[in-house]
């Protein structure tokens, strides 16, 4: 696309960077930014800037933080003898939303994989390791995808731990609201393998 | 039964339509006319993919931006679309399948055509390639595991690569030496049950085309069959570290084809290697329609290339004692009509 300003170009380049944002969102952000009251924009680009420049990662559980400590490691509230294990923060974010968990996590930075060159020392382990050794840790949640990556990483991490603290990991199985029709067989087998009592799924009135 | 077939701007057709009333059809025409661009529109409606072209946009008609095939297969109705936007539609009697997988096997097709001869001149991968299509159709995990075989050999290997600049992690390392032996050994498994139960099946092919003057063998050649595949990943451990690839393996498999107890690669004729072409596909028919209880339509493309005139005439005999329907193409009309002299089952279509 060819603009009559270099401005506009710059900032159509700029956009387009952005995950999912191709040349023509670009372009309509850009001309939507330009009908904006100019301290606006700077609001908006201050906040983009602010965040970048000013974020921290917490000290324990590595999950974005604005202190320190972050948001979930400070509540007293919380179940400090439980720890969930994460890939990244968008796990973080997506197991909070269930409102069903209410112990701390540890956020890994990744996976192991070598043809990423990602190897067991580019992941926070060690600082995982000593963070349930020091504590009073009694119960480590593995929620890693159920990949083959995931399942190395598991694998490897089950091998570090003291062996004394129970592990756990999610469940695997058929999807909620999924018809069985369409589950893949590894799916349906594990699902056949790890099926749960009845009186899990239906609630006995009395 | 294929009754009807349409085709709409597919590769050099703009509109034609053909009915079969036989269970053998032939199509016989000039170099060009389009004879197996007909075969390949029925292999599409079968797999929703072309047999001959990589890209689907390769089978639309130059200059023109969208297809439309369609089959009626018994009282159904199949119908391929590539709109004009390029996206594809494969619907069953007007409704539209949500997977192609879910199509894929209802309506099965085995092509045989002249580059097929690859199966036996090319490399090890085309062989192995051939295994697994076969046993990805036969047992649903099969594919699975082949993938996960296939993802853990890569990791492993750039774990091997990775030595270079720093220590290897012997956990990491043990677990994908452990999941590569666990899958390795399913696989193996697998393609040696399958190898089995082919041979003697692709024997009896060959024989009836050759008319029993020579005797072929198929040999499945595996590096676990000398050993458990953890012992033999302890040997080369070394020499794997060395090379910084994975050096033992169903990767590395091979088959072996024999007639007379020479390799056929190397001391057969062409004529020799085609039937032995036609004995193994012909072993893959017949399984699938064992497990498939639904007896696939054979393709045969350029049927007598390089076949002498006696082992034609098996060829034709074995054909229409399969009991299945068949499209053939040839070129010369008269070749047809006197291989299948003495059959009524057969109908012949000119395309020019």
């Amino acid at each position: 696309m060819n603009f009559s300003s270099k401005l506009i170009t710059d900032a159509v380049d700029a956009f387009s960077q952005l995950p999912g944002i191709g040349k023509k969102s670009a372009l309509r952000m850009v001309l939507h930014l330009l009908k904006q009251e100019e301290n606006m924009v700077s609001q908006f680009t201050n906040s983009i800037q602010d965040m970048r420049m000013n974020i921290k990662f917490c000290n324990e559980c590595f999950n974005v933080s604005d202190h320190d400590l972050c948001g979930i490691c400070v509540q007293s509230s919380r179940r400090a003898s439980s720890i969930c294990l994460v890939e990244s923060i968008r796990e973080v974010i997506a197991i909070e939303s269930t409102q069903q968990y209410n112990g701390l996590y540890h956020v890994l930075g990744g996976l192991i994989s070598p043809l990423d060159g990602i190897g067991p020392s580019d992941l926070r382990i060690n600082e995982l390791v000593k963070r349930v050794e020091e504590n009073d840790t009694q119960e480590l949640i593995v929620a890693l995808s159920p990949t083959l990556e995931g399942d190395t990483t598991t694998y490897y991490i089950s091998k570090q731990i003291d062996p004394t603290i129970k592990i756990t990991t999610l469940s695997r199985g058929v999807a909620f609201g999924g018809e069985l029709e369409y589950a893949d067989e590894m799916t349906l087998a594990k699902s056949l393998e790890n099926r749960v009592p009845i009186t899990q799924v239906v609630k006995n009135d009395d | 039964m294929l009754s009807k077939l349409f085709l709409y701007h597919f590769k050099n057709y703009t509109e034609a339509s053909f009915d079969f009333s036989q269970p053998i059809c032939c199509f016989y025409g000039p170099n060009g006319a389009g004879k197996t661009n007909i075969l390949d529109a029925i292999y599409y409606l079968s797999f929703t993919k072309s047999y001959f072209s990589s890209f689907d946009h390769q089978v639309i008609q130059k200059d023109q931006k969208g297809m439309y095939t369609k089959g009626i297969f018994d009282k159904t109705q199949i119908d391929c679309i590539i709109r004009e936007n390029g996206k594809k539609e494969v619907s069953a009697n007007g409704k539209q399948y949500e997977r192609y997988a879910n199509h894929i096997g209802k309506y099965p097709a085995v092509i045989i055509a002249p580059d097929d001869i690859d199966l036996i001149n090319g490399y090890s991968d085309t062989r192995r390639r051939f295994i697994d299509i076969l046993l990805c159709q036969l047992k649903p995990t099969y594919l699975s595991h082949l993938v996960d075989y296939n993802k853990y050999l890569a990791q492993r290997n750039a774990l091997l690569k990775s030595s270079k600049s720093k220590a290897i992690d012997s956990v990491v390392h043990n677990h994908y030496k452990t999941e590569l032996c666990r899958l390795g050994t399913l696989i193996y498994q697998e393609r040696k049950e399958i190898i089995e139960e082919l041979t003697p099946l692709a024997q009896k092919f060959y024989s009836q085309i050759a008319n029993n003057k020579e005797k072929i063998s198929i040999s499945y050649k595996s590096q676990l069959s000398e050993g458990a595949m953890h012992d033999l990943l302890d040997q080369v451990q070394e020499k794997d570290f060395a090379t910084m690839r994975t050096n033992v393996g169903i990767h590395k498999d091979d088959l072996q084809f024999e007639i007379n107890s020479y390799q056929a690669k190397n001391h057969s004729s062409q004529g020799q290697k085609k039937s032995f072409l036609f004995a193994i596909k012909f072993a893959e028919f017949a399984l699938l329609k064992k497990d498939l209880g639904n007896s696939p339509i054979l393709l045969l493309d350029d049927i007598f290339e390089k076949l002498d005139v006696e082992r034609s005439q098996h060829l034709v005999n074995l054909i229409t004692e399969l009991d299945t329907q068949v499209f053939i193409t040839d070129t010369h009309k008269g070749r047809l009509t006197n291989a299948f002299e003495g059959h009524n089952n057969v109908q012949f279509e000119s395309i020019k």
